[in-house]
This record gives C-alpha cells, structure tokens and sequence, in this order.
C-alpha cells in the first residue's frame, strides 16, 4: 500500500535527504506498489446465450443445466494479471471448468483462449488460474464460467494484477 | 504509455539533487505527465436494455432495434479523451454509438455526451468518438451501442482516459 503519512517532513531551510529523493522516485515508478486483488461479484457476470437457463441470485449464480456465464474483465491496458481466483461448489455434480478469454477488438479477430481450469473437490472451493498475462492495447478480456451440471453454484471471483 | 520503469538518477547521499529531477517529480504527482491510459470493455461488460440482444462468444449480435450498454466506472475527475468502439454493421440498418450521462442526485433527464451513427459498411472496423469529456460529481456515465439490424454484430469498446 501507498503510505498512509510523509516519511519525513522538509523544514524551509533544511536540505532535503537523498534517500527520500530516490524514494519518491521508486514509489511513482510504481516498483514498490504491491499486486492488489481485484473482486468480480456474481453481479458482474451475465448469461451467454445458446446453454440453459441460469438464475443470479443473492451473491451465487445457479444453473438448469450446461451453460456458460462471463464478465468482462475492465482492467487498463499494461496491467499484468498474475492469477485468478473462481469462487464455487460442484454440489455433487459434475466439475465446472474456468476460462480466461480475449478477442482483439480493432482486427476483430477470433476468440482466444488464454488459460483454463478445470475444477476439483466438493464443497465451497477457490479455485484458481495462476498464469502471467498482460492486458495488451485493443484487445478485451473476460473470465469465462462453464457450469455443467445443475447442482453447480458459482459465487465470483478475485482477480490478483499489478503493473 | 506506462509509467517510468526505473529511476532517473539515484541520489546519493552527498550529491546535490538536479533540480530537473525536483520538477519532474513535481509534475508526475500532479498529473499532468501520466498518459492517457485505455480500458478495454469487452462484449461480456455490457447489458442489453431490450430483451432481444444475444451475448455470443465475445460480441452481442441482434434481431432488430436493440440497445446494450456498459457503465463507465471512474473517478468523478477522470478526463475521457477518446472511445473506440468495435462492430459490425453488415451492411444494413445503423448503428448508434453514444456516451451517456445522468444525474443521480436530482434525477435529471438522460443527457447524450457525444455521439455518432454508423450508417455505412461493412465488414469488421471500429469507430472513435472524442468526446473530452471530464467525469462530474453526482454523475452516472455510460456507453451504449443502439442496434437496429439483424446483421449489427457489436465487439465492445476502448476507453482512453487520463488524470486518473
């Protein structure tokens, strides 16, 4: 985190140190600023057509049957993603599996995908995608969620990025 | 453009400190040497206000006159130089493309920022609006892109903004 208070405060005749000099550098360069995590809630994502019908309810999404739901990922361009993180239970039912995707939006180029996983276990998990991507000039990202199954129960998901 | 990726000049402890150095830290922190910075919204960041709109793999296509829209999550400050929107028109109908805003406080009318209609072409491009629009208190900002063909296919767009 950014300190919350000066280091030190510059009387109007004193000589300023050094080491505060190459600090303020550091710190505007942005080398001494930590990842930070970055929450989609369930809200954020919204039903991709062509599966079954799915239900957002208060903070999870529930599903009628295979279907996928995405949220876009609004991030600026230059920023490095280093994991995300996909909340959820399979309930019983078969795995969900997780996408990260992109398209290039000034070429129109096709759908890529960026990295993908398939869940395990039982019971409320995290789940997560742990790849270095750099969010790259005029192209979109989204997360991807495939539920396969209508037991699956999907919460959101924290993407972790730095610069 | 980002930020710096190493200092300029490490100050030792019995070194004088340029005074080009002392002005430039002066501008980074004000502002006004950050480069604009693009966000990208992708089709998945959008919501359609008619029912007809499908959310396909990265772009919303359309059965006739139907909106999506997107809302613009910055800081009240933040100067919104240029968007880029990314489309379709396949040759028929038009495509409207807008930035919106509205007051929440005193529930005012919708306002259009800036606009443009697409009218012609084909084939995959993109169009910029430039609407140098500043961000205000007590103001909602959104994108929306009004379809009006079954042949519209809508991709998403790119915000450049600064003074974050």
């Amino acid at each position: 985190m950014l300190p919350g208070s000066r280091d030190h405060t510059a009387a109007a005749a004193a000589a300023v140190r050094a080491n505060m000099w190459n600090k303020l550098q550091d710190m505007i360069i942005g080398g001494k600023l930590p990842s930070l995590d970055y929450p989609f809630a369930a809200g954020d994502f919204t039903l991709r057509a062509g599966g079954a019908a799915a239900l957002l309810g208060d903070g999870q999404w529930t599903f009628s049957g295979v279907t996928s739901i995405e949220c876009g990922l609004l991030l600026p361009v230059g920023m490095r993603i280093q994991s995300v993180r996909f909340g959820g239970n399979r309930n019983g039912g078969v795995q969900m599996s997780f996408e990260i995707r992109k398209r290039e939006l000034v070429a129109g180029s096709a759908v890529v995908q960026v990295a993908t996983l398939t869940g395990v276990g039982s019971g409320w998990l995290v789940m997560t995608i742990t790849q270095n991507i750099r969010i790259e000039a005029n192209t979109a990202y989204w997360l991807q969620v495939n539920a396969n199954d209508v037991a699956n129960i999907f919460g959101g998901a924290i993407v972790t990025a730095d610069r | 453009m980002a930020l710096p990726t190493s200092r300029d000049i490490t100050v030792s402890p019995v070194s004088s400190v340029p005074s080009a150095l002392a002005n430039k830290l002066q501008d980074m922190i004000i502002g006004a040497k950050f480069p604009s910075t693009d966000f990208p919204f992708p089709a998945g960041a959008w919501r359609q206000q008619a029912a007809a709109g499908i959310l396909g793999d990265g772009q919303w296509t359309f059965s006739g006159f139907d909106v999506v829209d997107t809302g613009c999550r910055f800081m009240v400050g933040t100067l919104i130089s240029s968007i880029k929107f990314a489309y379709n028109r396949g040759n028929a109908g038009t495509i409207n493309l807008r930035l919106k805003k509205r007051n929440l406080v005193t529930g005012a009318a919708v306002v259009v920022v800036s606009s443009v209609a697409i009218v012609a072409g084909t084939g995959w491009t993109t169009s910029v609006l430039a609407p140098a629009y500043t961000t205000e208190a007590d103001f909602a900002v959104w994108l929306e892109a009004d379809c009006s063909n079954a042949a519209n296919i809508f991709g998403g767009a790119i915000v450049t903004a600064s003074r974050l």
